[in-house]
C-alpha cells in the first residue's frame, strides 16, 4: 500500500478542512458563539457555485469550441460567485443574529444557530432550489494538470483543491496580518472591549471576519462538490461537527492551529481507514482524536492558555 | 433587544417542532391490538361489498426529508402513480383506493410512530412501506401487532419478515440477492479473487452475508473485507488496500451516492477490478454522478430496464411521462407493492384475514413493473427471477437474468 | 474639554454611580479618589463606554458622547489607560502602539509617532519586537500608556495606574504622568493612591459610595483632615 498516494490523498482532505474550520474559528475568536449555521453556509456555497456554473456553462460554449474549456472557464466564473454570495450570506447572519444575540448567554446565540443551519438546509432540499437529489458538479480538475510521480499521483481536481486553498490561505494570511484592519481584527480577537477603545469598529471587524470565513467555506462548499461530483442539501451534516473537532483541536480560535489539526485530522483518518480498517467509523476516529488530545492538551494544539 | 431573543427561542422551538413531527404517540404494547380493529378478522371476506362505498384507504411511508429523501420521493412517485393507474381502471372492484402517506425521515422512531398514526387514527386496511430496512423494521412490528399486512416494497434485511405472519415482501430478500451475486462473479464473470465492501447497515451487513455463504460454495476467495459509513465521500484509503489485495472483482454494497463515489475514486487511482453492486445502485442518478465512470459496472437488482413484460415498459414510461424523470429501481418495487396490494385486495376483500390468504395464493402474477412474481414463500417472501444489469452508454442494461430455482428461491 | 452631567450607572439591581457631576478642563490634571469599590474604576468605564449609564450626559468638547460607539469616541481624542494596562498580550509591542493609533490613517505618521514613543520610553524600544505578554508588569503599564498617547489625545483617562506594580515602578509611572502634564496632556486620573496622584495634578474630587463628596485644588486635599485621615494615610 503506496503511504506516499495516502499521503497526497489526506493533505487534499486536510485542504477542504481548513476551509471549512477556519472561519468557524475566525467568528469564535471574537464572538466566543459557536456557529453551527456556518455548515449551511458551506452548502449554500456549493449551491450557488453549482447554479452559477450551469448557468454560465451554456453561454461559454459557443465560444470555445471545446466543451472541456467550457466547463473550465464555467468554473472559475462559479467559484467566486458562489464565495461572494457566501461572504455576503455569512455577513448578514451576523448582522441578522449573531448581533443581537451576542453577549447574553452563549446558549441563545448556539440555539439560533441550530435552528438556522435547519432552516437553511430544509430551504436547500425545497425542489425550487437543490431538491432532495444530489446534483453532479462535473468541473472536473477545472484546468489543472494532473500529477505524476513513482510513488503517488495527484489528480486535477486535488490540484484544484490544492491550489485554490494555498491561494486562499495567503490571501486571508495578508489581510489579517498586514492590513489595518487585519490588526483590528487581531486586537479585537484578543480584547474586542479594549479593541473598541482604541478605536477599532468593532461591528466592522465582525462584520469582515464573517464575510472572510463564510467566503471560505463556500470555496469549501464549490471544492467539495467539485471533488465528489456531487452537490445536496444535507452535505453540511457531517462538516456542521467534524469543523468543531479541527476548530477544538487547533485551540479555539487559533488560525494557524486550526490549519495543524485540519491535517492531523485528515492523516489519522485516512491511516485509520488504511490500517485499522473496519474497527470504527471514521467520524468517530475524529471524536477519538479529539478526546485523546483535550485529555493531554486541554487548549488544543496551538490553544492560548 | 428582547424582541431578537425571542425570535431566536422561535426559531429554536420551531426546529424541535419539525424534527419531532410527527410528535410519538406511545402506545404501551400490551394495548397495541386495537380493540376497534379485532372484530374486524373474524367477518366474513367483503369482497361482495357494494361498489359504492367509500375509498380504501392504504397507509404509505417513506422518507421524503433526510439524506435518503430522493429515495423515498421516488417511492412515494411510483404508488401514487399506480394508485392512479389502478383507479383509472375502475379502483377495487368500484372502490376507489386512496394513498395516504407520511414521513418517516429515513429514522426508525419516526417510521415506528408514523405506522401507529397510520393504524390508530387514518384506519388504514393495510400498509406499505417504501422505506429502508431500518425504518421497516421498525414498523413492522407495530403493524403486526394490530393485526394488519404490511408489504416491504423494498427493504431487504431478513428480519423484516420473521416479524410475523402479517408482514410480506415485495423486493428480493438481501440473503438471495447476495448469492445471485456470488453466482454472477464465479459463473459469469469468472472470477477467483473478491474484495467486499460493505456498508455498515442492515441493508449492506445481510448482503454481504448472503453473498459470503454462496461465495464458498462456488468457489470464490474473500480476500479482503472492510466496512465504511453511510454517506462516505472517501474511499481513497481503502481503494489504495484494495490495489494492493489486486482481486478480480470488488462486491461492494451500498446506495447510488456512496457508489458513484466510489466507482469514480476507483477510476480515478487506477482500480481496474470490475465492481458488482446490488439494487442500491439502481438509479438514474447512479450514472447521472459517476458519469463515465459508471460504465461497465454489473449490479443485481429488481427492475430490468428491457424487460419485454408489459407492466414493466408502462411502468417506465407512464413514470418518465407524469414526473419528467427515469425510473428507478425503488419506484419500481413501490408501484409493484401497490399491484400486489391491490391484487390481493380484489381477490380477498379488504380484511386481514382475506389480504393474506390472496396473497398466499398468488401465482405467476404479471401486473408488476419488477416481476414476474411466482408465489411467497411459507415465510411470505417472493420467489421471483432476479435480474442482473450493466451499465452500457450511459443506461442500465440486462447482463443477465437469473431464474434457477436453486439460487433465486429464498 | 470633559463635562459629566448627574450621571447615574447600575449594574442590574446595584447602583455604582449617583449622580455624579464633575468637569475636567483644557490642559488640566484632574484626579479621582476613592477607596476600593467607590465606583472609580466604573466613572472611567462609563467615560470609555464600557459602561451605559442610567441617567445623566456626558460632554467632550461640547459634543454629547453618552450613547456614542466606544470606536467613535477613540476618534474625537479619548484615549485611556485601563485598569492593568490591558495590553493586546499576543501582539508585539510594535503592534500594540500602531493599535494605539488605529484611528490615524497615514502610515508614516503612525511610524513617527511610534519614535516618539519609543524617545518617551527607552525600555519598549528595545522589546519593540517583543510580544507584550512577555513584558514585566511595569512594562506593560507603559506599554499602556505610550499606546494612549499614539492618538495625541486631547483627553487621557488613567484608571489605577499604581494597581499592583512594585513602590518603585508607581514612582517611575508618576514621573511620566508628571512629564505627560508639564508638557500639557489633559489628564483624568482614578486613583486609590492619593498621594502620588495629588503630586500630579491640579484638582481632585473624592467618591465615596458613588457618590461624589468632596472637591478641591490638589493642595487644598492634600491638606484636608478628611483625606489625609481616608486617603494619605496620616
Amino acid at each position: 500500500m503506496s503511504i506516499a498516494q495516502n499521503l497526497s490523498n489526506a493533505m487534499v482532505l486536510a485542504s477542504t478542512y481548513i476551509l471549512i474550520a477556519i472561519g468557524l474559528t475566525m467568528v469564535y475568536g471574537v464572538l466566543k458563539v459557536l456557529h453551527v449555521a456556518h455548515a449551511g453556509v458551506y452548502a449554500s456555497g456549493a449551491f450557488v457555485g453549482l447554479g452559477a456554473f450551469n448557468f454560465v456553462r451554456p453561454f461559454c460554449t459557443p465560444t470555445l469550441e471545446d466543451a472541456r474549456l467550457a466547463s473550465n472557464l464555467a468554473f472559475w466564473i462559479s467559484l467566486p460567485i458562489a464565495m461572494i454570495v457566501s461572504g455576503v450570506m455569512g455577513a448578514l447572519i451576523y448582522l441578522l443574529i449573531y448581533r443581537y444575540t451576542w453577549g447574553k448567554s452563549p446558549t441563545i446565540s448556539l440555539v439560533a444557530s441550530v435552528g438556522l443551519f435547519t432552516l437553511i438546509q430544509d430551504l436547500l432540499q425545497k425542489p425550487f432550489l437543490l431538491g432532495p437529489r444530489q446534483q453532479p458538479y462535473p468541473a472536473g480538475g477545472a484546468g489543472m494538470p494532473r500529477i505524476e510521480t513513482p510513488w503517488f499521483m495527484i489528480t486535477p481536481t486535488q490540484v484544484l483543491i490544492l491550489f485554490v486553498t494555498l491561494i486562499l490561505l495567503a490571501i486571508v494570511y495578508v489581510i489579517l496580518n498586514r492590513t489595518r484592519i487585519g490588526l483590528g481584527w487581531q486586537a479585537a480577537s484578543l480584547d474586542p472591549e479594549m479593541a473598541a477603545a482604541v478605536g477599532v469598529n468593532v461591528t466592522h471587524v465582525i462584520v469582515l471576519n464573517f464575510f472572510l470565513g463564510s467566503m471560505l467555506a463556500g470555496a469549501a462548499g464549490v471544492l467539495v462538490g467539485v471533488y465528489d461530483n456531487m452537490v445536496f442539501s444535507t452535505m453540511g451534516d457531517v462538516p456542521s461537527y467534524k469543523a468543531f473537532v479541527v476548530v477544538v483541536l487547533g485551540g479555539l480560535g487559533s488560525v494557524p492551529g486550526t490549519i495543524v489539526a485540519s491535517i492531523v485530522l485528515a492523516v489519522t483518518e485516512t491511516f485509520m481507514v488504511a490500517f485499522a480498517g473496519s474497527l470504527m467509523p471514521r467520524d468517530a476516529i475524529a471524536f477519538l482524536v479529539l478526546i485523546l488530545l483535550l485529555m493531554f492538551r486541554p487548549r488544543g494544539l496551538l490553544g492560548r492558555a | 433587544m428582547k424582541k431578537f431573543a425571542m425570535l431566536a427561542w422561535l426559531v429554536a422551538l420551531a426546529v424541535l417542532v419539525v424534527s419531532c413531527a410527527p410528535a410519538p404517540t406511545p402506545v404501551p404494547p400490551t394495548k397495541a391490538p386495537e380493540p376497534t380493529k379485532a372484530p374486524e378478522p373474524t367477518k366474513a371476506p367483503e369482497a361482495t361489498k357494494p361498489p359504492s362505498a367509500g375509498p380504501i384507504k392504504i397507509g404509505f411511508f417513506s422518507p421524503l426529508t433526510g439524506p435518503t429523501a430522493a429515495d423515498g420521493q421516488s417511492a412515494f412517485n411510483s404508488a401514487k402513480l399506480a394508485v392512479k393507474l389502478i383507479n383509472d381502471a375502475g379502483g377495487i372492484n368500484g372502490a376507489p383506493l386512496q394513498l395516504i402517506n407520511y414521513d418517516d425521515a429515513g429514522k426508525p422512531d419516526q417510521a415506528a410512530s408514523v405506522a401507529r398514526k397510520l393504524i390508530e387514527s387514518d384506519k388504514v386496511v393495510a400498509a406499505i412501506s417504501g422505506a429502508y430496512s431500518g425504518p421497516t423494521r421498525a414498523a413492522a412490528p407495530v403493524f403486526q401487532q394490530a393485526g394488519m399486512v404490511m408489504l416491504s416494497a423494498y427493504a431487504i434485511h431478513p428480519e423484516i419478515t420473521k416479524v410475523g405472519d402479517k408482514i410480506f415482501r415485495i423486493g428480493t430478500l438481501a440473503d438471495v440477492q447476495g448469492k445471485v451475486g456470488a453466482e454472477l462473479v464465479a459463473k459469469n464473470l469468472k472470477a477467483k479473487k473478491v474484495a467486499i465492501l460493505t456498508i455498515d447497515n442492515d441493508y449492506g451487513v445481510s448482503l454481504t452475508a448472503g453473498f459470503k455463504a454462496h461465495a464458498l460454495k462456488v468457489g470464490l476467495e474473500i480476500i479482503f473485507e472492510q466496512k465504511y459509513s453511510f454517506g462516505e465521500k472517501d474511499f481513497r484509503p481503502i481503494i489504495e488496500k484494495i490495489k494492493a489485495a489486486n482481486p478480480d472483482v470488488v462486491y461492494a454494497t451500498g446506495y447510488y451516492a456512496e457508489a458513484s463515489t466510489l466507482v469514480s475514486q476507483a477510476k480515478d487511482a487506477g482500480l481496474k477490478a470490475q465492481i458488482v453492486g446490488q439494487e442500491g445502485y439502481d438509479s438514474p442518478q447512479f450514472i447521472k454522478l459517476a458519469g463515465a465512470n459508471s460504465e461497465g459496472v454489473i449490479i443485481t437488482t429488481d427492475l430490468n430496464r428491457d424487460s419485454k413484460e408489459a407492466m414493466t415498459q408502462k411502468f417506465l414510461t407512464e413514470y418518465k411521462k407524469a414526473y419528467n424523470e427515469d425510473a428507478d429501481m425503488v419506484g419500481a418495487s413501490a408501484f409493484d407493492a401497490v399491484q400486489v396490494l391491490a391484487y390481493a385486495m380484489k381477490t380477498g376483500g379488504t380484511t386481514t384475514d382475506g389480504i393474506i390468504k390472496a396473497l398466499k395464493g398468488l401465482k405467476d402474477f404479471k401486473d408488476c413493473a419488477t416481476g414476474p412474481f411466482l408465489r411467497y414463500t411459507a415465510d411470505r417472501e417472493l420467489v421471483r427471477p432476479v435480474s442482473s444489469q450493466i451499465v452500457k452508454g450511459g443506461a442500465f442494461h440486462l447482463y443477465q437474468e437469473f431464474t434457477d430455482p436453486a439460487v433465486t428461491t429464498p | 474639554m470633559l463635562q459629566v452631567e448627574n450621571l447615574d450607572v447600575h449594574y442590574g439591581h446595584i447602583q455604582a454611580l449617583r449622580d455624579v457631576s464633575f468637569a475636567v478642563n483644557d490642559n488640566e490634571g484632574v484626579a479621582v479618589l476613592g477607596a476600593n469599590g467607590a465606583g472609580k474604576s466604573t466613572l472611567i468605564k462609563t467615560l470609555i463606554g464600557w459602561n451605559t449609564p442610567s441617567r445623566g450626559r456626558i460632554l467632550f468638547d461640547g459634543k454629547d458622547i453618552t450613547r456614542l460607539p466606544i470606536w467613535d469616541r477613540a476618534a474625537l481624542g479619548l484615549a485611556v489607560v485601563p485598569e492593568s494596562g490591558r495590553v493586546f498580550r499576543d501582539l508585539t509591542v510594535t503592534q500594540n502602539l500602531e493599535l494605539g493609533a488605529y484611528t490615524e490613517k497615514h502610515r508614516a505618521t503612525i511610524q513617527q509617532r511610534a519614535r516618539e514613543m519609543f524617545d518617551l520610553f527607552p525600555v519598549l524600544n528595545e522589546r519593540k519586537h517583543q510580544i507584550a505578554k512577555t513584558l514585566s508588569g511595569g512594562e506593560q503599564q507603559m506599554l499602556a500608556i505610550a499606546r494612549a498617547l499614539m492618538t495625541r489625545p486631547k483627553l487621557l483617562l488613567i484608571d489605577e495606574v499604581s494597581m499592583g506594580l512594585m513602590p518603585i515602578l508607581v514612582k517611575r509611572v508618576f514621573e511620566v504622568i508628571g512629564q505627560l502634564r508639564a508638557s500639557g496632556v489633559t489628564i483624568l486620573l482614578v486613583e486609590q493612591n492619593a498621594y502620588e496622584a495629588l503630586q500630579v495634578v491640579e484638582r481632585g474630587y473624592v467618591l465615596e459610595n458613588g457618590k461624589i463628596v468632596l472637591n478641591d485644588t490638589a493642595s487644598e486635599l492634600t491638606q484636608n483632615p478628611r483625606v489625609k485621615a481616608a486617603y494619605l494615610g496620616g
